[in-house]
């Protein structure tokens, strides 16, 4: 093989690859900042852990490129929101829930509460299910569990919300 | 009255209000940030040294326990194999007046500022006798033209420990000429990964450096070379300030040198006009020139395929930020870094010495090298 490296873009990625990222951020950037938000990593620190994540995306090589880009952002972006908490060697208690614009927003925000409130697992599940609408299989793949423990941690999460949430 | 689950879902769909709110940068900061050099995936790698370490140890304390009789009588249990080492002594012992000392551990980037002075990036190990590694440099920040307003990168390697290579990127961050970040990573043969490495701020010496040193040469002060080299200090491997090569050599280990040097190398020339760099003709006498310059450094490469065209500066692309010309007064050149071994080497082509990086390309001499 005499060449080093096939003729790319400044940034050394491949055009369609790059093209295809791009177009995953424009989509799941806002979602994978509010799951690391989900995950106890203040604002700051889930737009780095994004960022990160969609740089180690583009960096991928062909042959390790994820069949279900989706699932492998939500994995890699939890993988790297424990590493900082290890490094941390605690995990920092941030407000996850600070007060918002409006009074319409009350609502959603005692929900969100009560999410945060659950076990972390629930919590992955019920959020990867309903805001970042992934299937259980690739809910399977992003928590490393089965599908149908995907879907019974969605079940109990939805059960505690049940109990817990208000009918307005 | 209790929620339906599809009164939740519904609203679980909406999201988290402060999301409402929320805008992610515009995706060129992704492509700015991945088109950094990254190091090798070392996860193999250390799982593998961390077994070959388990392996030691269990061999090395049974024999011990063996020999003693601790374990048989029940004693206090076997301590650290490894003793952590006191930085701040050593660093007095090597005349280094730190002012700050801040551990880095693998995969850390910290953020420094500084006035004057110079910052180093060490790493120490202490066995039975203790050695500090230089890896890295950075000059005093200066106004933008001037010579010395260099970052030297350099990786050294001390044979009588069993610390592996490691890789530290050091940039300037751009419009802030005091800010230095820098990303340290290690890879194969380093047990140690949190625990290695630290980063001394060293306040001003104004005409005057210190040579830190090893045991072997134990780091006398000496005066800071000017821009052509002349004054510095007398060992092979000095680091010089301004546009001069950089060290081939590790000071004070029995002078064995990396493969391949630290450049810049002054034989690789760009033409750029201020507002356009160059173009595909021009890229493709850039490959020829960087070959050539790999070649010189022992790297069995074949050939070489650089990315840079149409490459433009000073104008904003789509993102807002507008990639830096060259310094005014300043010839335009390509500066290549090599950073690593001779087993793996990141080349960086930048319009100015570690500077802003144009490019990187991972070279690994199995993928180039079989004529």
């Amino acid at each position: 093989m005499a060449t080093v490296q096939e003729r790319t873009d400044t940034s050394g990625a491949d055009t369609s690859w790059s093209a295809a990222i791009e177009v995953a951020y424009q989509r799941r950037a806002v979602h994978l900042w509010e799951y690391g938000r989900r995950l106890g990593l203040d604002p700051g620190t889930a737009e780095d852990a994004t960022q990160e994540v969609f740089a180690r995306a583009l960096h991928l090589v062909l042959g390790r490129r994820p069949g279900n880009l989706d699932a492998w952002l939500f994995r890699s972006l939890h993988n790297h929101a424990m590493d900082r908490h290890r490094k941390a060697r605690r995990v920092q208690l941030v407000d996850l829930n600070e007060p918002s614009a409006g009074p319409d927003d009350a609502r959603r925000l005692d929900l969100w509460q009560e999410v945060d409130h659950l076990p972390l697992r629930q919590r992955q599940a019920v959020y990867l299910r309903y805001r970042a609408d992934l299937d259980f299989p690739a809910i399977a793949s992003v928590l490393g569990i089965t599908e149908s423990g995907a879907r019974a941690n969605v079940f109990r999460a939805m059960a505690t919300l049940r109990e817990r949430v208000i009918q307005r | 009255m209790n929620a339906t689950d599809e009164e939740i879902a519904a609203l679980l769909r909406r999201g988290h209000p402060d999301a409402d709110t929320y805008a992610p940068p515009p995706f060129a900061t992704v492509v700015a940030r991945q088109a950094r050099p990254r190091p090798l995936d070392k996860r193999p790698l250390v799982a593998l040294a961390a077994f070959a370490a388990v392996v030691v140890v269990a061999v090395v304390g049974s024999a011990f326990l063996r020999t003693t009789g601790i374990g048989s009588a029940g004693g206090a249990p076997v301590g650290s194999v490894l003793t952590d080492i006191d930085i701040h002594s050593i660093a007095a012992q090597a005349g280094v007046p730190d002012l700050a000392v801040i551990p880095l551990g693998d995969d850390t980037a910290v953020t420094v500022r500084w006035r004057d002075g110079r910052v180093e990036l060490l790493r120490a190990k202490l066995a039975s006798t203790w050695t500090l590694t230089i890896i890295g440099s950075v000059a005093a920040p200066r106004p933008p033209g001037s010579a010395s307003a260099v970052v030297a990168n350099m990786t050294c390697i001390d044979p009588n420990t069993i610390n592996g290579p490691a890789f530290v990127y050091g940039s300037l961050i751009e419009n802030d000429e005091t800010t230095l970040r820098i990303h340290t990573d290690y890879v194969a043969g380093d047990v140690r990964l949190n625990d290695g490495a630290y980063l001394f701020v060293i306040p001003a010496q104004p005409g005057e450096a210190f040579w830190i040193d090893g045991p072997n040469d134990p780091g006398a002060p000496s005066p800071w070379p000017t821009a052509a080299g002349v004054g510095g200090p007398a060992h092979a491997g000095a680091y010089f300030a301004g546009t001069i090569a950089k060290p081939n050599a590790c000071p004070g280990f029995g002078g064995a040198p990396l493969a391949p040097s630290p450049s810049p190398s002054s034989a690789v020339l760009f033409n750029c006009q201020p507002r356009y760099c160059p173009n595909v003709s021009v890229a493709a006498n850039l490959e020829t020139a960087v070959l050539g310059a790999v070649k010189s450094y022992g790297l069995p490469v074949k050939s070489i395929t650089i990315g840079v065209l149409g490459y433009s500066c000073g104008v904003p692309d789509a993102s807002g930020i507008a990639p830096p010309c060259p310094l005014p007064g300043t010839l335009p050149r390509a500066f290549v870094d090599f950073l690593g071994t001779n087993q793996n080497a990141v080349l960086q082509l930048g319009t100015s010495a570690s500077g802003y990086t144009i490019v990187s390309v991972d070279l690994y001499p199995g993928d180039s090298s079989a004529p």
